[in-house]
């Protein structure tokens, strides 16, 4: 096993390694620790669960609906990343390949769920993984990307989207829930969809860049 | 940011006055989906970033002493090479000799015996114990005793596998509490030479879950009893 020289703590503050601060979701690691990964490195698998596990759990769960199923497949796709590693050109992006596997992983998982509980076809919902597989591409990867966006929000904004579009709150109940008068909700919310629209490339004026790793993200998937 | 702008995310935010953009909201109704959806925010347990930077450790750890199993074989092969005439000398002294023993009454039939100490991976870092497989006319008889691992139960349990330096494996049964508990295997150790014992979830995948508890490398202690 080789040496660590840098522990998680320092991977997550120095700049470069998973950008500044904080190991946000999504947010690029550097290419040592992606070499790092490859060599199986506990601190640099630790950093790349910490920028993508919560990614590769919420695709896992579009699929899977299961939270024990969602855990494996979690798992399984670092494993397989890892194992794959070495055939990974470190200079790329991890998020789009990790997206990828996700995806198979989980699939493979729902597959074999599905045969085991001996499920009639007839009763299969639409989108289910095993009989549409391209919709569900699309699906997976819009939660990759809507909550990669997200995860660039600051907490109290994060929230407000969370309880607004997750629990259906008006912005009156939101205030009551958090404490904080309406005005600010109203603030956090315009600020925050803000941001998403921006990062998602839903706006229509000036320069609006995708997000980054989308075109990536698509080009795996096919 | 334009008017048009604003409306789009008025529109997103579900504000009072954020009517739909005419002709071209389909994309924001598609991203409102999306935010509804719990596979954005839900969030994995604590716990999995544990179990999977020990899962990656561990495979990373078999894959080295797999190479470096693989090296030495390389090194031994030279050597058997240079002293290959003389080994081949004493094996066939080796054998006369156990002709002439066997000859002069030493009929008993020979108990190969082998051991093994395991200890915890990290997840379980204070698990301890030791395995002591013995030959029989069924296969390999495992006696494995580990003291500091949780009993698991409630759909949860133990499976002990085999195994080889490429990572093939064989199970060898499964059991809830591993303070004393006997296997099976119908594999010889001396090809499946790693122990690894890992936690399994009835109704999930019945291979080797990769969660691994325990991990031990025949060749800690090795005796041969007449």
């Amino acid at each position: 096993m080789p040496g660590s020289h840098w522990s998680v703590r320092e991977a997550v503050t120095r700049p470069g390694l998973v950008g500044g601060r904080s190991a946000r979701a999504g947010r690029e690691v550097d290419v040592r620790v992606r070499k790092r990964f490859r060599d199986g490195d506990p601190d640099a698998v630790r950093v790349v669960y910490r920028a993508y596990g919560a990614l590769v759990y919420g695709v896992a769960f579009r699929v899977l609906r299961d939270r024990p199923l969602c855990e494996e497949a979690t798992q399984q796709t670092f494993l397989r990343a890892w194992q794959a590693a070495a055939a990974f050109d470190a200079s790329r992006e991890l998020g789009p390949w990790l997206a990828t596997i996700a995806r198979r992983v989980a699939i493979d998982l729902h597959r074999r769920e599905a045969i085991r509980a001996a499920e009639p076809l007839d009763t299969a919902p639409a989108d289910d993984p095993g009989l549409v597989t391209r919709p569900l591409t699309d699906a997976v990867l819009e939660v990759w990307e809507v909550r990669r966006a997200i995860s660039t929000l600051p907490n109290e904004q994060r929230e407000v989207v969370r309880l607004q579009h997750f629990e259906g709150l008006a912005h009156e109940q939101i205030a009551a829930r958090l404490g904080v008068p309406v005005g600010t909700v109203k603030s956090r919310s315009h600020r925050a969809h803000r941001r998403l629209a921006l990062e998602l490339g839903h706006l229509r004026e000036g320069n609006h860049s995708p997000p980054t790793g989308r075109s990536e993200l698509q080009e795996a998937a096919r | 940011m334009s008017e048009d702008d604003d409306i789009r995310i008025g529109y997103l935010a579900g504000e009072a006055n954020g009517s739909r953009p005419a002709g071209d909201g389909a994309d924001l109704d598609e991203l409102r989906a999306v935010l509804a959806s719990p596979a954005v925010w839900v969030q994995p347990p604590a716990s999995l970033e544990g179990e999977t930077v020990a899962a990656i450790v561990e495979a990373a750890r078999l894959r080295h002493a797999a190479r470096n199993a693989h090296g030495r074989q390389s090194r031994r092969r030279h050597g058997w090479r240079v002293a290959g005439i003389a080994l081949a000398g004493t094996l066939a002294a080796g054998l006369i000799a156990s002709v002439i023993g066997l000859g002069a009454g030493g009929k008993r039939p020979r108990t190969e015996q082998l051991a093994m100490v395991v200890s915890g991976t990290a997840l379980a870092p204070s698990a301890r114990g030791t395995a002591n497989l013995t030959r029989t006319a069924s296969g390999w008889e495992i006696q494995l005793s580990v003291a500091g691992l949780p009993r698991l139960a409630g759909g949860r349990y133990y499976e002990g596998w085999l195994q080889d330096a490429t990572g093939e494996r064989v199970a060898v049964g499964t059991f809830n509490d591993a303070r004393n508990v006997t296997l099976w295997a119908g594999v010889s150790p001396a090809r499946f030479a790693t122990l690894v014992v890992t936690v399994q979830r009835v109704g999930a995948d019945p291979g080797d879950s990769r969660v691994r508890m325990l991990v031990g490398l025949l060749g800690t202690r090795r005796h041969r009893r007449p």
